[in-house]
Parts: C-alpha cells; sequence; structure tokens
C-alpha cells in the first residue's frame, strides 16, 4: 500500500467504525451534518480551489437540491432516492444554466454574480408559496428507504452519507488527478498560458460547477429527507461563510483538506456552544487568524509534517509532501 | 512502514478523541444553576436545594436581529430560576437552565441544539424554540425522544395542531385574529393595507386576518410583503397612500415597526389607522420613535403595571417592582413575562406531578392552572393556551391605554 | 403621476445613501483590491458611535455627526494598521474571508457590549412633513440628501484639486511608478481605507437618524454597495455615485409599480444585466 494514501484509509477506517464507539445521539447528529458538508466543500472545492474562482452561491444548489427532492418525494411520490438523484440532476441543470451568465467573469465580478444569484433564488423560493410553502418552509419530508430499510435513525443516516461522502470524494479526487483537474490548475495558475494550448476557462469551469451543482444538490435531498424540514435558510450567507471556511481552512485545492475542514467545522460552533455569548465574537476571530496564520489551509502543514514523519521513519518513501499543491 | 502507520492511526485517533471532548465534554451548562441572590435581611435564608437538578433547556435566538427579544425572554427565566432555587427549588431541586442560541431562529441550529440538549444534557423539557420555522423543524425531534416543547413565543397555528408533546404559552394568530378582528372595523379598520414581513410569522397573520376581517365587511385593500431587516418603506407607504387604504395592519419586529410607524408620519400619513399585531408592546415602540407612536393600536398578551384602564392584578404589580428593584436595565414586558411563565409554569407541573420526569411533566401540564402575571394560563386538548389577547392604544399624552374594543 | 414622482424622489433621497456607501468601498477596492466584507460594521459603528455621542457627551446632533465621522476615521486607520494591511497582495479569497470575519467579529462584539434594544439618534428636525409641489418630504431626509451631495463634492475636489488626490490618482494608476515618484503608497493606502471607513460612517450616523440603529443593520447593506460598485465599475467613483442613485431610484419604482417583495433583487438583477451587456461596469474607464 502506498504511504501518500494511508492516511485517507485510517480516516476512513475510523468513520466506519465510529458508530461502534460513539454512543452520544447528538454526537452522531453532528457527523451526519458533517457528511453533508464534505459533499457541499468537495464541490465547491472544484471551483474556488482549482479553478480558483471564488463562488459565494454554493449553498444555493444545496437550497435547490433540498427542495426539489422534497417536493418530488411530498407531492409527486416519487421514491427517495430516485427524487435525490433527480435533484441532482435538477441543480446540474441550474448550475449550468446560472454558469453561462457567470463565467463571463473573474475575480470580485464572479464573487459579486454568485450572491447575486442566490439572493435571487432565495427571493424566489421564498415568495413562490404555492410551491415552496414559501416561509413556512417544506415540513414532513420522507426518510430514504434503500431496499425496504428506513434511514431514519442517526447511525443509518451516518451510514448513508458516509456512502454518499465517499463517492463525492472519489469522484472528485478522479477528476482532479485526470487531465480535467490539470486544466482546473493551469487555469488557476495562468490562465492567458492555458488558453494559449486551448483550455477554455469557460468549458472547465462549467465542468467544475456541474460537477460541483450535482453533489450539492444531493446534499441538499440528503439533509431535506435527514431533517425533514427545509427553509429557505439554507440559502442565507451564513450557509455560503460555513461552506467556504471549511474549505479555506481545510486547504482549497487538495482533495482531504476540505474533508478535514468540514470535519473540524462542524464541531467547532458547537464546542463554542460552552462559551455562550462570545461564540459568534470568537468564531470571527477565529475566522481571521487562522486564515491569516495559515493562507493555504491546514493540509499542507499537516502534509508536510506527515512527510517528515515518513522520512524519519522509513527513508525510503517518497515523501507526500507536494500533495497538497 | 509498520510505524508510520501506527502512528498515523494513534495521530487519527488523538484528532477525533479531541473533537469528541470539545462536543460532549466541555459544552457543558453556560448559565449555571442560577447563584441564589442573597436573601433578604431580616429574613432567614430558605433551605438550599440539594435534590439532583432539575434541567430546562431553552432553544431561543440569542444574537443577531432576533436576539433583541430572545434575550429578554433569557433574562425573564433567568429571573425566574433564581427566584425559585432562592426558596428552596422545586421538590427541593434546583432548577438549571441550559441555553442554546439560534442566532436568527434558524431552523437547522434549532436542531441541533434541541439535539444536543436531549441526548447530551439530558433535559426534562425544553422551552422553544422562538421562531415557528424553528419550532416546526425541532418538534420531530421532541417527539420523536418524548420530551415536551414548551413555546414561549412562535404563534404558527400548526405548532400546536395535534403533537401531544407541544405546549405553547404564546397566543396565535388565528386566536388573535378570532378575538379582535370583528371589532376592527368600528376602529376604522375599514380599508386595510397588510404590511406583514415576509417570513412564517407575516404569512400566518395575512391568512387569519384577512378572512376574518373581510367577514366583518373590511376591503382588504393590497398587501405589501416587507422583506426582513429593511428599513427604507417609502416605496410601499407611497403606494398604500395612492391605494385608497386608511388603514394599515402591520406584522414586523419591533424595530422594523416602529421604523415604519414613523416613516408613516414622514409620508403624511398621520391619519391612517395603524395596527401592530402579535407581540410588539406599544412601550417598546413609544420609546424608540416617541410622538410618532401616538394613536397606533397593538394587540398585546401582556398588561404592564401603569398601563390606563388595565384590570388591578395584585401580583403583577408587586412583581413588576420586584423585577424593576433587580433589573434597572430591562423593563418587565411580554417577552420577559414570557420567560418567567415558561420557567414558572415548569416548576408548578413538577411540583404537582411530583416528579421531573419527562412524560411526568407532559401529563402534569395537561390538566395545569397556572396563576400568571397576564392570566389564568390553561392548555386545551392540543397544548395551546387561551390567555388574554389586550388591544392597547399609545393616546395623545404618551400614555398606553387598554382598549375595550368588543365595546 | 404624481405618485410616480414622489417614487421618483425618494428613490433618489435613498439612491444619495447608497452612493456615499459606495464612495467608501469603491475607492478601497479600486487602490488596493480588497473585497471588504466588513464595509457594512463601519456604517454600523458609525450609528453606534454617533448614539453614544449625543448620548454620553450630550452633544447635539449637528455636532454628533462631525465628532463621529471624526472617529470612524480614526476607527479605520486603526483597523488598517492592525488588519487590512495584511491584506495587500493577497488572493481575493483570503480576503474574503478575513473581511467576513471581521464583520461577524464585530457585529456580535458590538451586540454584547452594546446591549440589545434598538435605539434612534434624536434629531431637532420636525417629524411633521412638508410639501412641495405635491411631494412629500421630510426636512430631516432633504438635510440627509444635502449632506451627501457636499460630501460627495468634497470628495472630488480632494481627489482631483489636491496633493493628496494627485497622489492617490497616481497610486491607482501604477502603483511602482508612484512609489518611484516619492509617494508613500502606504500612507496613501492608510488614509483610503480610512476616508472609506469615515463615509460609511457618516452614512450610519444619516441613516440612523430616521431608521433604527442595531449591530446588525450593516449586514444588508455591503452586498448592496457592492452590487453598486460593480455596476458603476470597480474603483470608479462617479460610477459608484451614479449606480447609487440608479439602484435608488430602480429599487424605489420596481418595489412601486412590480413587486416589492423583490425589492432586495432588483440591485442583483442590475448587476446581473449589466455585466452581461457590459462586463467592466457602466464607466468602464477606471477613474477616481
Amino acid at each position: 500500500m502506498n504511504m501518500k494514501k494511508l492516511p485517507v484509509f485510517v480516516l476512513l477506517a475510523v468513520a466506519a467504525v465510529l458508530p461502534l464507539f460513539v454512543k452520544s445521539e447528538y454526537f452522531m447528529h453532528i457527523c451526519v451534518l458533517a457528511m453533508m458538508y464534505i459533499m457541499l466543500t468537495q464541490g465547491l472545492n472544484l471551483l474556488t480551489g482549482y479553478i480558483g474562482q471564488l463562488s459565494l452561491g454554493h449553498q444555493t444548489f444545496l437550497g435547490l437540491g433540498g427542495y426539489a427532492s422534497a417536493l418530488l418525494a411530498i407531492k409527486l411520490g416519487v421514491p427517495v432516492l430516485l427524487a435525490m438523484l433527480l435533484a441532482g440532476l435538477f441543480t446540474v441543470v441550474c448550475s449550468f444554466l446560472i454558469g453561462l451568465v457567470t463565467f463571463r467573469m473573474r475575480g470580485s465580478y464572479f464573487v459579486i454574480m454568485t450572491t447575486a444569484f442566490a439572493e435571487i433564488v432565495r427571493l424566489v423560493i421564498n415568495n413562490s408559496t404555492a410551491v415552496t410553502n414559501g416561509p413556512m418552509g417544506l415540513r414532513e419530508i420522507p426518510p430514504p428507504v434503500i431496499f425496504g430499510l428506513i434511514i431514519k435513525s442517526k447511525i443509518s443516516s451516518y451510514y448513508f452519507g458516509l456512502v454518499l461522502a465517499v463517492i463525492t470524494v472519489f469522484i472528485c479526487y478522479r477528476i482532479v488527478d485526470s487531465r480535467t483537474g490539470r486544466a482546473f490548475v493551469a487555469l488557476r495558475e495562468h490562465e492567458a498560458l492555458a488558453n494559449s494550448v486551448g483550455i477554455s476557462f469557460a468549458r472547465y469551469s462549467m465542468v467544475a460547477a456541474v460537477v460541483g451543482g450535482f453533489f450539492a444538490g444531493i446534499a441538499g435531498g440528503f439533509y431535506a429527507h435527514y431533517t425533514h424540514f427545509i427553509s429557505t435558510d439554507v440559502i442565507t450567507f451564513s450557509y455560503t461563510v460555513t461552506i467556504l471556511l471549511m474549505l479555506i481552512i481545510g486547504g482549497k485545492g487538495t482533495i482531504m483538506g476540505p474533508v478535514l475542514g468540514a470535519i473540524i467545522f462542524s464541531f467547532v460552533p458547537e464546542a463554542l456552544r460552552a462559551v455562550d455569548n462570545l461564540r459568534l465574537p470568537i468564531y470571527g476571530l477565529i475566522l481571521m487568524i487562522s486564515v491569516l496564520a495559515m493562507p493555504k489551509g491546514l493540509m499542507p502543514v499537516l502534509s508536510r509534517a506527515y512527510g517528515r514523519i515518513v522520512y524519519k521513519l522509513a527513508p525510503g518513501q517518497k515523501t507526500p509532501a507536494a500533495k497538497g499543491e | 512502514m509498520k510505524k508510520g502507520r501506527f502512528l498515523a492511526l494513534v495521530l487519527t485517533i488523538l484528532m477525533l478523541a479531541n473533537l469528541l471532548a470539545a462536543c460532549s465534554g466541555s459544552a457543558s451548562a453556560p448559565t449555571a444553576p442560577a447563584s441564589a441572590p442573597a436573601a433578604a435581611p431580616g429574613e432567614a435564608p430558605a433551605a438550599a436545594p440539594s435534590g439532583e437538578a432539575i434541567k430546562i433547556g431553552a432553544v431561543l435566538p440569542l444574537s443577531s436581529s432576533a436576539g433583541v427579544s430572545g434575550a429578554r425572554v433569557r433574562k425573564g427565566m433567568e429571573f425566574a430560576a433564581n427566584k425559585i432555587n432562592a426558596a428552596g427549588g422545586v421538590n427541593g431541586s434546583p432548577i438549571e437552565i441550559i441555553f442554546e442560541d439560534t442566532q436568527s431562529s434558524d431552523p437547522a441550529l434549532a436542531m441541533s441544539a434541541v439535539e444536543k440538549l436531549i441526548h447530551q444534557d439530558k433535559v426534562n423539557i425544553i422551552v422553544g424554540c422562538y421562531g415557528s420555522s424553528a419550532s416546526l423543524a425541532a418538534l420531530p425531534l421532541c417527539e420523536e425522544n418524548g420530551v415536551v416543547m414548551l413555546e414561549p413565543i412562535a404563534t404558527s397555528p400548526a405548532i400546536t395542531s395535534g403533537s401531544e408533546w407541544a405546549f405553547r404559552i404564546s397566543s396565535t394568530n388565528g386566536i388573535d385574529a378570532e378575538m379582535v378582528g370583528p371589532y376592527l372595523p368600528a376602529l376604522g379598520f375599514e380599508q386595510v393595507a397588510y404590511m406583514p414581513v415576509d417570513n412564517d410569522w407575516g404569512l400566518s397573520v395575512t391568512q387569519n386576518y384577512i378572512p376574518v376581517l373581510e367577514g366583518v365587511g373590511a376591503k382588504t385593500v393590497t398587501t405589501e410583503g416587507i422583506i426582513i431587516g429593511e428599513g427604507n418603506y417609502l416605496t410601499q407607504l407611497t403606494k398604500i397612500k395612492n391605494s385608497g387604504a386608511t388603514s394599515v395592519i402591520i406584522t414586523q419586529d419591533v424595530e422594523s415597526c416602529s421604523t415604519l410607524i414613523r416613516q408613516m408620519v414622514e409620508s403624511g400619513m398621520g391619519d391612517f389607522k395603524i395596527l401592530s399585531t402579535s407581540g410588539n408592546n406599544a412601550s417598546m415602540v413609544r420609546s424608540l420613535i416617541g410622538d410618532a407612536a401616538q394613536g397606533v393600536y397593538f394587540i398585546e398578551y401582556y398588561a404592564e403595571d401603569g398601563m390606563v384602564g388595565g384590570v388591578p392584578n395584585e401580583k403583577n404589580k408587586a412583581f413588576t417592582e420586584e423585577w424593576n428593584a433587580a433589573n434597572s436595565d430591562t423593563a418587565l414586558d411580554y417577552f420577559v413575562v414570557q420567560g418567567v411563565s415558561a420557567v414558572e409554569i415548569i416548576a408548578q407541573a413538577i411540583a404537582e406531578a411530583g416528579s421531573a420526569d419527562r412524560t411526568a411533566i407532559r401529563d402534569a401540564l395537561r390538566s395545569l392552572e397556572y396563576e400568571g402575571l397576564r392570566s389564568t394560563i390553561k392548555f386545551d386538548e392540543f397544548g395551546q393556551s387561551h390567555g388574554e389577547v389586550i388591544l392597547t392604544q399609545i393616546k395623545e399624552d404618551n400614555s398606553i391605554e387598554i382598549i375595550d374594543y368588543k365595546k | 403621476m404624481l405618485e410616480f414622482f414622489q417614487q421618483l424622489a425618494n428613490g433618489l433621497i435613498i439612491g444619495s445613501t447608497y452612493a456615499l456607501l459606495t464612495i467608501g468601498l469603491t475607492m478601497v477596492f479600486g487602490l488596493m483590491q480588497i473585497l471588504n466584507y466588513a464595509h457594512g460594521e463601519f456604517y454600523m459603528l458609525g450609528g453606534v458611535v454617533a448614539f453614544w455621542v449625543t448620548q454620553a457627551l450630550h452633544l447635539n446632533f449637528f455636532l454628533s455627526i462631525i465628532v463621529t465621522v471624526a472617529i470612524c476615521f480614526m476607527l479605520g486607520l486603526v483597523f488598517e494598521r492592525i488588519l487590512m494591511r495584511r491584506l495587500y497582495e493577497v488572493p481575493i479569497v483570503t480576503t474574503a474571508i478575513v473581511t467576513v470575519g471581521l464583520s461577524i467579529f464585530l457585529q456580535n462584539s458590538v451586540f454584547m457590549l452594546w446591549g440589545n434594544v434598538p435605539r434612534t439618534i434624536p434629531t431637532p428636525f420636525p417629524l411633521k412633513p412638508l410639501t412641495i409641489g405635491g411631494l412629500t418630504f421630510t426636512s430631516l431626509r432633504i438635510f440627509v440628501l444635502i449632506v451627501t451631495i457636499a460630501v460627495i463634492v468634497f470628495t472630488q475636489i480632494i481627489i482631483h484639486r489636491t496633493k493628496l488626490g494627485r497622489a492617490m490618482r497616481a497610486t491607482f494608476q501604477d502603483k511602482d511608478v508612484a512609489a518611484m515618484t516619492g509617494i508613500s503608497i502606504r500612507k496613501i493606502y492608510a488614509l483610503t481605507f480610512a476616508y472609506g471607513s469615515a463615509l460609511a460612517g457618516l452614512a450610519g450616523v444619516l441613516c440612523g437618524s430616521y431608521l433604527t440603529i442595531s449591530p446588525f443593520m450593516g449586514s444588508s447593506v455591503t452586498t448592496k454597495a457592492w452590487a453598486i460598485a460593480i455596476v458603476g465599475g470597480i474603483g470608479n467613483i462617479p460610477g459608484a455615485i451614479f449606480g447609487g442613485f440608479l439602484l435608488g431610484v430602480v429599487e424605489s419604482l420596481g418595489a412601486g409599480y412590480l413587486s416589492a417583495a423583490y425589492k432586495d433583487a432588483y440591485s442583483f438583477i442590475i448587476v446581473i444585466l449589466v455585466l452581461v451587456f457590459r462586463p467592466n461596469g457602466l464607466f468602464s474607464k477606471k477613474e477616481l
């Protein structure tokens, strides 16, 4: 086995046996949400981490996917798994359409465009009361059923989420590790040069957006069917901030960075409940300090440390230090 | 190779263990068993409560814009708990309240908070979740785990519509509309424009008031939704001014409601009849915008001591003095009273049941009769209380009068 | 027809404060490439400081405006020194996260320290509206409009008629060349950021006199100011002024004649349309 991939497998193994050792329902609940965040950050990572365009609209697809899946299941009685898949395809179409407009922009212009679409979608959902139940949100969304098994308990939801998250990470890894992924990085590092060898910004950004949109849609469906409730609150700015934070602090432009970020920042706000009133000021400080101290996130730091350990213990091994970049 | 694998494993486990600890260990009660205030001099201090603490989980918006009123509920709850603990607790057990923040009543945060309170803090009962969406999202969790959710503020009728674990001490827009609505045309609300906030609360007001008011002959001229947190209403007001409406029914938080009323005066709409629905208290609006609030009607649930025309209530009077002596910075208002009532009701239910068991509390609440600061609170078969709904008006001399609207 | 002109007038008055908010933002972005998501917090601080000044120091409304603007200018210098300075050469993703963090920090710190009750700044202006040619105004709003226009003119004078303004324009066009001619880039940056903060603070006092002040009043204005900055062309002050008035009018007419429920969306729809047809904003030539 390759030393470079070892920690990934260890993490996966720990994740797989976690419910055997953890008896707290509350802890499992946070873990389930962490799975959703892994799907979200992984998708955003393609666009923001690899291509380098900051999107503040990723939560839009979470909301769209959640609403689409819930409505299909409630109003049309579509089986939940199929509804989630269809919701994913729906968000693919949405991200394609939005991408047609937004990918004409770069940098801050792109950022504002994504904010603009997020706000417009939120207002449309909020005001289409006849379909979406407007600000009341959708309630009593049925749980997923797989082979007659109802995914309702924390543990079954956790495993369901884990499977989805692993699939997401794996597919994103395959994309990043392919010609497409190298084209992403080329665009980030030197767009003009990339263009000159035939790598089109609009085309590759669209690939990233569509894949990211798909997983965000699935994550939205997962969330809606897990919590049995969805409202436009998921399309608000605070969700964008959470997702982005996970991505940046974990390490954008790496595969495992966003995963770590998602896990850590699913728990940090919960841990901060202990400090009561100081919770949000401290959260703000953590944001500022950690990003300034580690602009590339945790991942390069961790992989360097890991590389040193491997090198010391087994000098023959290739170091994985350059994994991040 | 082998060592490397081992180390990586140790590191990973350490990291996860840390997270686990962060999550399950440290996040304990922030507010603590409220420290008993010193007993008045001369009085013998009551015996300190010695039993196992009764844990009340409170899920409220404590930060961001909705935190303004959420923090008032919290103050009321803390005050009531301190008082009860100073007097020896409930059946010898002290009350401990664990507050969780939902920021601006975010349903997802409310759900996480409820999960934490039920499974980790093992609370006996939950007070919350303040916002209708948050409460509706969290209610199924309470049902699943057999914990009562006592709702202090939210007004959506759906909350008390069949769950045996839901109890509510706030009114609903349906009840308000039925009680006050038929009398509104006589007060000048005949050509009505509605200005609801664009959330669940605003929506439930229009859904409930419009049928009642139209049933008694009032005409709905227009409905102008207001985006939450918006500050400039001149556009909508200009529209209403030219629409033929002569009265406005506002559903907004206290901040927006005040701004809106002032902008009505500024736009030359001073002669419009104005009604603010559910929850805004006249005294707060008056303190914000002064003379601009004269003539405005408010639907309220708590007759503050000092309002003109109220029924004298000795308990209320005594409590107001006690409150003002202890809290110079926060006036006793509806939100505070809801907090106080919630804790006192729970204490009474536990005392009557003789047990703080989750199911015992529920059963005791069913038959409970609580003599509150507002009025007697009793729950119907759906857990809905039918307390007092009053209509107040700010008069020319800035006094607040309780209107006998049935006249 | 009267209603139309009333809506137009409402839009222009609101637009003037939008313009005031955006000038600082667009200058900071144009000069230092900082995507400042905490801009609205200086607007909030303006309101909070002004309330404090009127209550604690018992200054009258007009004096409190001057004192508040001065305090916000200082706060701008302090924040530039502590934080913004570290963001000049970093990617946009980092600046966005750091300023979002700053925004969360400031909002909630003020919430903790300042309490939880909304407040208003008392003004000497009468509540009763004036009617001019069938249109209704309050003297307070007219005062706000006059102050805003005065400040806009003042800003233009600084930039085009003073030595400092020349240095700013030079830095804006090419900071390396500007540095070679002996201009202190750091000083220009610090002053620009402080000036932007002072303008946002001024907008906060002015709005706080007819709206309410709360720790969270800034969160909605930041994105709006960004939208305006983009419409006007980033770093373009005349563009920001025009964009502010344009947005005020469009919001007012849109909410008046289309649907008020989508009022917040109009600014974004304009942004999208402008960017699709004129990707560099309405005034694509960069100028301070």
